[in-house]
């Protein structure tokens, strides 16, 4: 039984093959580093045989099994001992109380070995002030769904640029509504309507990929 | 409007062409916005919300000045699950439940207290848009059956008290009340129903919709399970959700008949609305499975009856245009949020009224000068044979500037003429 196989039943989001195998392998002992690094690369390769066309709800499944798989494996991983790619701050900005898209941003990052720190929803401007001064991170994610954040956005960037923060940190934003031209508008740095394309884009910036 | 009854008759003409793919007049722009005439009237979201004169006000202030062919105001959908419930009893009283926050306001959400929705004025803001999501969920994992075997008694007995806090014991004062209070407001219904609509219709107001048909999978995920379980149980019980989706469908059809009718007879509108949300976040292979099965059936139920389903494909349905040719053409108005409607188009044909084109971050972001540019484009690409409706993202234009709103209008009506 090779670690492929539990790469291949992540792409396949075969959840209970997954399961079984992630159990099977720390029951015979073997490194739980390696069983982490099989899962990730599964995650990583969701979507890639359909020319990397991916839809959310086989995203949710997805970060479903990464969860499970990790419930599992949590307790045998020693601290500091997985890679770490550095911090990651991210919030559904204020007025916006919707989770999905965030949460499974926040499910890949962790996936890819990123330190997340999840500011929720409904966020208030100075709340991601307070969190980079606070964490340090390399990387901010404002999240939201409707077109009621663009604002909220725009004034979330302005208060990181108040603050003087606006040079240390990349600001993406994520979610339906956004494009070319609100992240123009907002000030961030990149655009996403997509998880995994997010993930991609803030792998690029810490020099991941 | 002086000649309010012509033009009423000419926007119902126009949009009936387009709908039917042949030249109108003039293309007709309809849109669903409920924020952006109250910020453009003055007044807060919440008083959108809860203060049905002022939601009047607001209406025809909007239709006199932008005289659109066609828009629609809706508010909520809190109580819709109670009118469902009571369909199997008395399709009356059913109706007159579920509009009740449709159309009638936030009345309902404050008497129920439901877990789906946070309103402007109460939970959220009173500049902010009201928001869907459920915060308890109303369907356990092993209830499928219970919902395939004896659906109305399952709503009755397990969503309702599960959905409406005022209704968890249905022997409770407590819940006694609230269905008293439900009753009053169902009561004042007709009367505000003929205020607004005889009001609005002085302006040439018609409804982009004004009566309802949602399809199984998307109303499941709205109020039932919620958006990621759902997800999951495509996976873990793909047989317990299409089977679910079976038993709902007649049951949704009939109600977009039934509010269709009303429409009909109400304000002279044969579109009903069939919003679909599922699609953006679904593979071609789980639409094709989960979704579009039972969206053919209500459709094609509605088409026999005589009306025209407005299709609210939500989000982006680039990936799902092949199959939706299945539809029949010239018989459905399919109305794209951030579907490119030109690929639409050339995939689809021109046998189908294509509704859109305008993106919500353009009214908010962009300036005059390039709406104008961008709607000419449009018109360019899309108008030749009919078969194109102006429309923006839906319920997605809040933030809209007004100046580019107007510039959106202005162009329609001068340059969208055949």
């Amino acid at each position: 039984m090779s670690f492929e196989a539990i790469t291949e039943a992540v792409k396949e989001l075969e959840e209970q093959k997954v399961l079984n195998l992630v159990k099977a392998k720390l029951n015979n002992g073997e490194d739980p580093i390696k069983v982490l690094d099989a899962l990730r690369l599964g995650m990583a390769e969701i979507g890639k045989d359909s020319g990397d066309t991916i839809f959310l709800t086989d995203l949710i499944m997805a970060g479903e099994i990464f969860n499970e798989a990790m419930e599992i494996l949590m307790p045998k991983l020693v601290s500091g001992s997985t890679k770490n790619l550095g911090k990651v701050v991210i919030g559904t900005v204020e007025g916006d109380i919707h989770n999905i898209g965030k949460d499974i941003t926040i499910n890949f990052l962790k996936a890819e070995g990123f330190d997340v720190i999840d500011l929720g929803v409904d966020v208030p401007p100075q709340k991601f002030v307070d969190a980079i001064k606070e964490h340090n991170p390399a990387v901010v994610g404002m999240s939201g769904l409707l077109t009621l954040s663009i604002e909220p956005m725009k004034k979330a960037v302005e208060a990181i640029g108040a603050a003087n923060l606006r040079n240390n940190v990349k600001v993406i934003i994520g979610g339906e509504r956004t494009d070319e031209e609100v992240c123009k508008y907002v000030g961030a740095d990149a655009w996403v309507n997509d998880a995994i394309d997010g993930v991609k884009i803030i792998k690029k910036w810490v020099g991941g990929a | 409007m002086d000649n309010a009854e012509e033009l009423i008759k000419s926007k119902v003409e126009r949009l009936e062409n387009a709908a039917a793919v042949k030249e109108p007049d003039r293309v007709p722009i309809g849109i669903a916005t409920t924020y952006f005439p109250a910020k453009y009237a003055g007044v807060s979201y919440k008083d959108m919300w809860y203060d049905n004169s002022k939601y009047i006000e607001v209406g025809t202030k909007f239709a006199r000045d932008f005289n659109w062919d066609a828009v629609s105001l809706h508010r909520s959908f809190e109580s819709v699950p109670l009118g469902l419930a009571l369909a199997g009893t008395d399709a009356d009283l059913a109706i007159g439940a579920a509009v009740s926050s449709v159309l009638g306001g936030g009345a309902s959400h404050d008497i129920l207290g439901d877990v789906y929705s946070s309103n402007p004025g109460r939970e959220l803001g009173d500049n902010i848009e009201s928001q869907w999501t459920i915060k308890k969920l109303v369907m356990k994992d092993d209830e499928y059956d219970l919902l395939i075997e004896k659906p109305f008694d399952f709503l009755m007995g397990t969503v309702i008290p599960r959905a409406y806090k005022n209704l968890a014991n249905m022997n409770s004062p407590t819940a006694v009340a609230a269905l008293l209070k439900m009753g009053q407001e169902i009561a004042k219904f007709p009367a505000f129903l003929m205020d607004f609509v005889g009001k609005m219709k002085k302006e040439a107001w018609i409804p982009w919709y004004y009566a309802l048909a949602p399809n199984p999978l998307d109303f499941i995920g709205a109020f039932f399970r919620d958006f990621d379980t759902l997800s999951l149980d495509l996976y873990r019980m793909p047989e317990k959700v299409k089977k679910a989706c079976e038993t709902l469908a007649p049951v949704l059809a009939a109600v977009g008949k039934l509010t269709g009718g009303i429409s009909r007879d109400v304000t002279g509108s044969r579109r009903v609305f069939c919003p679909i949300w599922y699609n953006t976040y679904l593979s071609p292979e789980k639409f094709k499975e989960f979704h579009f099965p039972y969206i053919k059936q209500i459709v094609n139920e509605l088409i026999e009856a005589g009306f025209t389903p407005l299709m609210s494909f939500q989000g982006r349905s680039d990936h799902l245009l092949e199959q939706l040719k299945e539809l029949p053409e010239g018989k459905v108005i399919m109305w794209f949020d951030k579907t490119d409607l030109v690929k639409a188009r050339e995939i689809m044909g021109d046998k189908y009224c294509l509704a859109g084109g305008i993106p919500s971050s353009l009214l908010i972001s962009g300036t005059p000068d390039k709406v104008r540019e961008h709607t000419k484009k449009l018109i360019d690409n899309l108008k030749s044979g009919g078969g194109l409706i102006v429309s923006t993202e839906f319920n997605g234009m809040g933030d809209a500037k007004i100046e580019n709103v107007r510039a959106l209008t202005e162009t329609v009506m001068d340059y969208g003429k055949y």
